[in-house]
């Protein structure tokens, strides 16, 4: 049966039976879906799974099941077709936001890319990333880029392909940022129409669809955003050797699940790689954020340019 | 609890191929699945490393890393001793008496 929505996420042409305004829609070729989303039923226990948590069941045959109490339960089945059962609605915001966060990334365990917990815009044609623990400011960092007129390619979840041709390669996710209502008033965004990501929470989705680029662009360098202690300074250092490895893992998107569903050997061979190729640095900020406007622009003149 | 044994120069030891390693600019960073660390050693920690491979005892790696690099033979075997020491220690290797 013929699916309702053609959309794009990361070069993967999504049939849906919801709507899912988050993506881009598909203008691609003729192939068929890479990616089926149904409405359907999903079975209490996958037969001989291993729970992972309390809300993952990995079984058989790539198959994984996993339930958000009071939002829905998807059945994700050989990276290819996703079930959702859900608890009202089915296009709901809620709904959405763990289909594209923690589906999506399973997503892409599953099909062998890197997701790192990062936010990436593009400078001229390369993608920088920005990884860095939750509140480190990277959405923020993100939209100070967009402000300055440079297009985010991925909020939250950033989709590497470390064996690409050529070197590490990220492929645009989808036009939309989550920021804070302090963020929102910093960059002038109006909350009118914008969904919450939860209804309890001043989080909400700002679509950035004016200026999204469905062209995959080489990565030219991954940063690791943290708020410097006292005494520490600001700026920019390289890391290198254990500290990269070991930031970059620690900012693989669910990345104890993606062992899980992977491989330990592969999920460090692909950083590794990543490591080998690609600047890490570390990018130091003070506690507010009234020096993004200074930090996007050394951030843009380093990378501007840069010949690969 | 008792002391793990002092490694003498006949034991024969083994890399513990269990832990996944990755190769960075020639510094290798090895992962410790189990406990969610991950261990990297420098140029020649790495060399050591790959030459201990399957199996080796500490007096003939003594006597390869000596051919290789300048030093008093006792200070390269004291510096082997404690690198090797404290990478069974992490549990990178594996000690057999």
């Amino acid at each position: 049966m013929r699916q309702a929505y053609d959309s794009w996420l990361c070069g993967w042409r999504v049939a849906s039976d919801v709507a899912l305004p988050d993506l881009m829609p598909w203008t691609g070729d003729n192939r068929p879906a890479d990616l089926q989303i149904r409405v359907g039923s999903v079975p209490e226990h996958l037969p001989g799974a291993v729970q992972y948590g309390p809300l993952i069941q990995l079984g058989a045959r790539a198959m994984c099941r996993f339930a958000v109490p009071g939002v829905a339960t998807y059945l994700i089945e050989n990276a290819r077709t996703v079930t959702i059962a859900p608890d009202s609605d089915a296009g709901s915001a809620e709904v959405r936001v763990f289909l594209l966060g923690t589906v999506f990334g399973i997503l892409c365990h599953q099909r062998g890319l890197l997701p790192l917990h990062a936010s990436c815009v593009r400078i001229e044609d390369h993608a920088v990333a920005f990884c860095g623990p939750s509140g480190a400011g990277k959405s923020t960092l993100a939209a100070g880029f967009e402000s300055q007129g440079y297009p985010i390619l991925s909020d939250d979840v950033c989709v590497i392909d470390t064996a690409a041709p050529g070197g590490p390669v990220v492929w645009p996710s989808f036009p939309r940022i989550k920021l804070w209502r302090d963020a929102i008033d910093r960059f002038a965004f109006s909350t009118e129409g914008l969904e919450r990501t939860r209804p309890t929470m001043e989080k909400y989705q700002v679509r950035t669809h004016r200026t999204f680029d469905i062209r995959p662009a080489p990565l030219a360098a991954v940063y690791y955003l943290r708020e410097t202690r006292e005494g520490e300074a600001e700026g920019i250092s390289q890391m290198r050797g254990l500290t990269a490895v070991r930031d970059t893992c620690n900012s693989v998107y669910r990345r104890r699940l993606g062992r899980s569903l992977g491989s330990p050997e592969a999920m460090l061979s692909a950083v590794g790689s990543l490591c080998e190729r690609i600047p890490i640095l570390r990018l130091g900020r003070g506690r507010n954020f009234s020096k993004i406007p200074s930090m996007v622009k050394d951030i843009a003149g380093m990378h501007a340019g840069v010949c690969l | 609890m008792s002391q793990p044994s002092a490694i003498r120069g006949d034991c024969k030891v083994t890399c513990n191929r269990k832990l996944p390693s990755a190769d960075v600019c020639g510094e290798l960073v090895i992962m410790s699945v189990e406990n969610d660390k991950y261990y990297g050693l420098d140029q020649i920690a790495s060399d050591v490393w790959r030459r201990i491979g399957d199996g080796t005892c500490l007096t003939q790696l003594c006597d390869e890393v000596a051919a290789c690099y300048q030093g008093p033979r006792e200070d390269i075997e004291r510096d082997l001793l404690r690198l090797l020491t404290q990478m069974r220690d992490y549990g990178l290797l594996q000690i057999h008496a």
